[in-house]
């Protein structure tokens, strides 16, 4: 398939080709593209894409899942938080969930902690609403206040915590939630 | 999809002359233009597809003889495909082509960017979409910095997502030498 290492000149294609090609790529490259430069960030928002975040998930480390990118989802680990990886779900034969490709992407950006990449995905959506967060526990070498803190002003619709968390320690979250459970 | 049928002759009746940048003349059959939303428009404004309207050769701006080329090749292929309908790109993780379209297409990024262009400049759907479909596919599962590498993108001021402060500069080269397709079939005198 042609010369890969030959360079498409990308902003000089008219403004309906540019939005035409960006709108092709799946989620990771969508967010990718968001991450090269201030203008590639604004061509993404600029085309309003109708999703958001569905669901965040915390345990041992974080899982984030999206409302029509069905396909994907998105791990953070703690120890690494400049680091966040892209798992694949393909389905089987039948159309159920079959095997995770987790090795699909790791997208990596200098200086970024969770709340940077969570930043960096609602910017990307038109609904930058979370869904759902769900709390089940966080390690406890990791300082759960500067977690909290790290998605504090993030609208959430529903916030499910388990026994593990003091309703002080998520206090800092309460004032963005809808329904709490 | 396979939709070869044996072709027809162009006669003076049923075809137009377009001309490209550098002057070469090309006969179109009308039933190839119809592909072409630009050059639709065109003879069904000045009427060509009628025998007794004298057709003066249409001049195609920027569009050189070897991008013209390659677009009739596109034509004549899908020459008897049915009406292209624009199906919703958005999200689609399909990147299935027909063995002839990667042929077709098996050229270096900057001849695609151009014919990318011309297709845009014509306003042929599939083509477009196709080739938007193919850049795609092409940066899929590349890093950040790869993407930046195959598009061409140079690092701009961005700002910190939460003070707004810029955070990093560099040169933004991305509108120098800005390449303009303009439509320029003055419209032909008939």
């Amino acid at each position: 398939m042609g010369d890969i290492l030959s360079t498409f000149l990308f902003f000089k294609l008219p403004g309906e080709a540019l939005s035409n090609v960006v709108r092709c790529m799946d989620l990771p490259e969508i967010l990718c593209l968001s991450l090269i430069s201030y203008k590639t960030q604004q061509l993404v928002k600029s085309l309003n894409i109708d999703s958001q975040i569905s669901s965040i998930h915390v345990t041992d480390e974080v899982v984030i899942t999206l409302y029509d990118f069905h396909h994907f989802y998105f791990v953070w680990d703690y120890n690494y938080p400049e680091i966040l990886e892209v798992v694949e779900k393909i389905p089987d034969e039948n159309g159920f969930e079959g095997w995770r490709n987790e090795g699909l992407m790791t997208l990596t950006e200098e200086g970024f902690d969770f709340g940077q990449w969570m930043s960096q995905l609602q910017s990307i959506f038109f609904e930058p609403e979370i869904q759902c967060v769900i709390l089940n526990n966080i390690p406890a070498p990791v300082d759960a206040q500067w977690f909290f803190d790290s998605i504090t002003g993030s609208g959430i619709k529903y916030l499910t915590i388990h026994e593990s968390f003091s309703g002080n320690e998520c206090r800092p979250l309460l004032p963005f939630v809808k329904e709490l459970e | 999809m396979s939709c070869e049928e044996p072709t027809t002759s162009p006669t003076p009746e049923n075809n137009i002359t377009v001309v490209s940048s550098d002057g070469k003349e090309f006969l179109l059959d009308l039933k190839l233009t119809e592909q072409s939303e630009t050059l639709a428009r065109l003879i069904s404004n000045f009427e060509y597809d009628r025998t007794d309207v004298k057709k003066d050769p249409v001049p195609l701006g920027n569009i050189t003889s070897a991008q013209m080329q390659k677009i009739i090749e596109w034509l004549q292929h899908h020459r008897y495909y049915p009406k292209w309908e624009q199906n919703d790109i958005h999200y689609s993780t399909s990147f299935t082509f027909e063995t002839w379209v990667e042929e077709y297409l098996n050229i270096p990024n900057n001849e695609m960017f151009e014919l990318l262009n011309a297709a845009n400049y014509l306003n042929i759907p599939r083509l477009f979409s196709t080739i938007c479909r193919i850049m795609a596919s092409r940066i899929t599962g590349k890093s950040a910095e790869q993407i930046r590498t195959v598009l061409n993108i140079k690092t701009d001021v961005k700002n910190d997502v939460y003070t707004g402060i810029p955070i990093q500069e560099d040169s933004s080269s991305s509108e120098d030498g800005m390449s303009e397709i303009s439509l320029s079939p003055s419209p032909p005198p008939i």
